[in-house]
């Protein structure tokens, strides 16, 4: 099944283009939205949700149309927003019961699913306390409640982790990670931060300035090439030479050599790099294998723009 | 961060605790969405379920615009009503126009302001619902709730005036043709400040602004067309009373009540009732005003609910 698909979006506002013909295609799971801010991200969230229309193109989720089906998309759905949406004056308590009411769910389901659900988000005595009181923490864990209330099959997370120390971001994480995999909802999150999409993220989907740039599952980005390093004493551009005249392109930097190899090829270069040190009579420091990482996707074909990252 | 992330760490052994479960249980839809909104905002509308000071705000208002029913209760249990009495339905608003002005100025800018404040519509507007619904529900929440100050006291005042009577049939024979008026008054008049009272908290975001907007809406065209009408005798000044919210429910009380006067002499611009039969327009007028006003107030309303914010 088809999680969500789009074809040409387009959403224009007077002098700005914020969805530039956007076509993709996702397959349940979790999914990382990156981008800068402005890059389009809320945006397509809020077209997927049926809160503003598309000026043109289709988009499709669960497979129902954002178009004409959007209350029957929101009643099987569950949004998270970037900014504050609480009414102080209510306990988060109240407030959930009333976000389950208002997603069609009987009154005795909402007041048995809200206190599962607030359990599930962390918060316990203190939801039954006014939300003016709660902290940022506190608060991000009610918005993520009255988004998983109702039972829904996808969520929709914008900037979840906003505005959080590094320990509730670590929280925030987890219980993200935890509600998706333990209950196969599927998640949509976005975040400008990288290290986070990589380490609750199945699968990627990166835009900027409207268009889309990459998207795929994680594992199939980074597992492209491997990058091998070798570390030798002296002479390094000289290795690097020779190995790229052995077919296998090599750069060097320093008393450092990087390969970009083919992880199936991974032994048999091990074996041609170590010859080649022999050959040229050098000491070897170091040879190490790592697997890329998103950073290095984005190191390698900088995104137009220049600004990629301002967190 | 307070508190445990993990639900491991709650040792609270509910025996009924299966924690958080996916739903395949019934859900109700847009219906039931709409019906919660509104219950909910009326429930909010009387500061129930808030804290203290929303409530003794609401309740000392319908305290206040119950005041002209009590005096009349008490008047007509020691004075025969048929020898004296101190209110006539219609005139009933007249004496707590600015407690329904004051009424509809708080409320509006309790139920429709507050979610705009604190950016709850983007969570409203991401459930089953349109956004048209949400402003009919709360538009309906804000016109029931304002029954309290219009229809409620009138209806207490009929029920007293008909126990406080010497011969119960007799009065009833005189004054029952005013039971239904009074409905029709009552509904009318909540329907019409509502849709100004939405239209106004839809604009104003912060509170102040929303009630200090509503009491403009009222007081200055009424103070306005008073005042011209007193002093000039152009006859094109006259149609300013149709720009005055208060000159137009009044206007439609009386004639409902088919109390509108007919006197024309030239009198001192004091009294709407006076002004209103100076201007000379035929009572219906003010009828049709009432619902072109509550319609259009309400469009733009709903038109402003409709751009996505």
């Amino acid at each position: 099944m088809v999680l969500i698909e789009t074809q040409d979006l387009v959403k224009s506002y007077p002098g700005v283009t914020a969805l530039d013909s956007l076509s993709l295609s996702v397959e349940p799971g979790i999914i990382g939205l990156v981008g800068p801010n402005g890059a389009g991200k809320s945006t397509l969230i809020k077209i997927l949700l049926g809160l503003v229309p598309a000026t043109s193109g289709q988009a499709h989720v669960l497979e129902a149309d954002t178009a004409g089906e959007s209350v029957r998309i929101r009643e099987i759905v569950g949004y998270l927003p970037e900014h504050d949406c609480l009414p102080g004056e209510l306990s988060a308590s109240e407030f959930v019961v009333h976000m389950a009411r208002m997603s069609g769910i009987p009154t005795s389901a909402a007041r048995e699913r809200t206190a599962e659900t607030l359990r599930h988000v962390g918060l316990y005595e203190e939801r039954y306390r006014q939300m003016s009181g709660y902290s940022t923490g506190m608060k991000q864990r009610v918005k993520l409640a009255q988004a998983l209330v109702h039972g829904p099959r996808l969520l929709f997370l914008d900037e979840p982790t906003n505005g959080l120390d590094p320990e509730g971001r670590d929280e925030m994480l987890d219980l993200i990670e935890r509600t998706g995999n333990e209950f196969g909802i599927s998640i949509v999150m976005s975040s400008h931060l990288l290290n986070e999409i990589e380490r609750v993220c199945e699968t990627l989907i990166v835009i900027e300035e409207g268009k889309l740039l990459q998207a795929g599952r994680i594992s199939d980005l980074t597992d492209i090439t491997s990058i091998l390093l070798v570390e030798v004493d002296e002479r390094a551009d000289e290795l690097a030479r020779r190995l790229t005249e052995q077919g296998l392109p090599a750069t060097a930097d320093g008393r450092r050599v990087e390969l970009e190899i083919d992880p199936e090829q991974v032994a048999l270069a091990q074996e041609v790099v170590v010859q080649s040190v022999v050959d040229l009579n050098l000491s070897l420091l170091r040879l190490e294998q790592r697997r890329r990482q998103l950073e290095d996707l984005f190191e390698a074909a900088p995104p137009p723009g220049g600004t990629r990252q301002e967190s | 961060m307070t508190g445990p992330a993990t639900t491991e760490a709650a040792p609270r052994g509910e025996i009924y605790d299966i924690g958080y479960q996916p739903y395949d249980g019934p859900r109700l839809g847009r219906a039931f969405a709409i019906r919660s909104l509104y219950l909910l905002s009326l429930r909010n509308a009387f500061g129930l379920g808030r804290g203290a000071l929303p409530k003794v705000v609401a309740f000392g208002l319908i305290l206040l615009a119950f005041i002209p029913a009590i005096v009349q209760i008490i008047t007509a249990a020691v004075v025969p009503i048929d020898e004296f009495e101190f209110i006539r339905p219609h005139e009933y608003y007249q004496f707590i126009q600015i407690i329904m002005a004051l009424f509809v100025a708080g409320l509006s800018s309790d139920l429709v302001g507050n979610d705009r404040r604190h950016g709850v519509l983007a969570l409203y507007f991401s459930r089953p619902i349109l956004r048209v619904d949400y402003a009919v529900a709360k538009l309906a929440a804000l016109a029931t709730a304002m029954l309290a100050v219009t229809l409620l006291p009138q209806v207490v005042m009929f029920g007293g005036n008909w126990l406080g009577a010497s011969d119960a049939w007799e009065w009833v024979k005189a004054n029952g043709d005013d039971f239904g008026p009074i409905i029709a008054t009552g509904l009318l008049m909540s329907l019409m400040l509502a849709s100004l009272g939405i239209l106004c908290a839809a604009y104003a975001v912060r509170r102040s602004l929303a009630v200090i907007a509503v009491l403009v809406v009222f007081i200055v065209p009424w103070a306005t067309a008073q005042i011209v009408v007193d002093v000039s005798d152009a006859d094109l000044t006259r149609y300013i009373v149709f720009f005055s919210p208060v000159h137009v429910t009044t206007g439609f009380t009386l004639w409902l009540f088919d109390a509108f006067p007919t006197v024309t002499f030239r009198s001192a611009g004091g009294d709407i009732e006076d002004v209103l039969a100076f201007v000379d327009f035929p009572g219906v007028v003010y009828l049709v005003l009432a619902f072109v006003y509550g319609g259009i107030a309400g469009l733009i309303a709903f038109t402003r609910f409709r751009s996505p914010s």
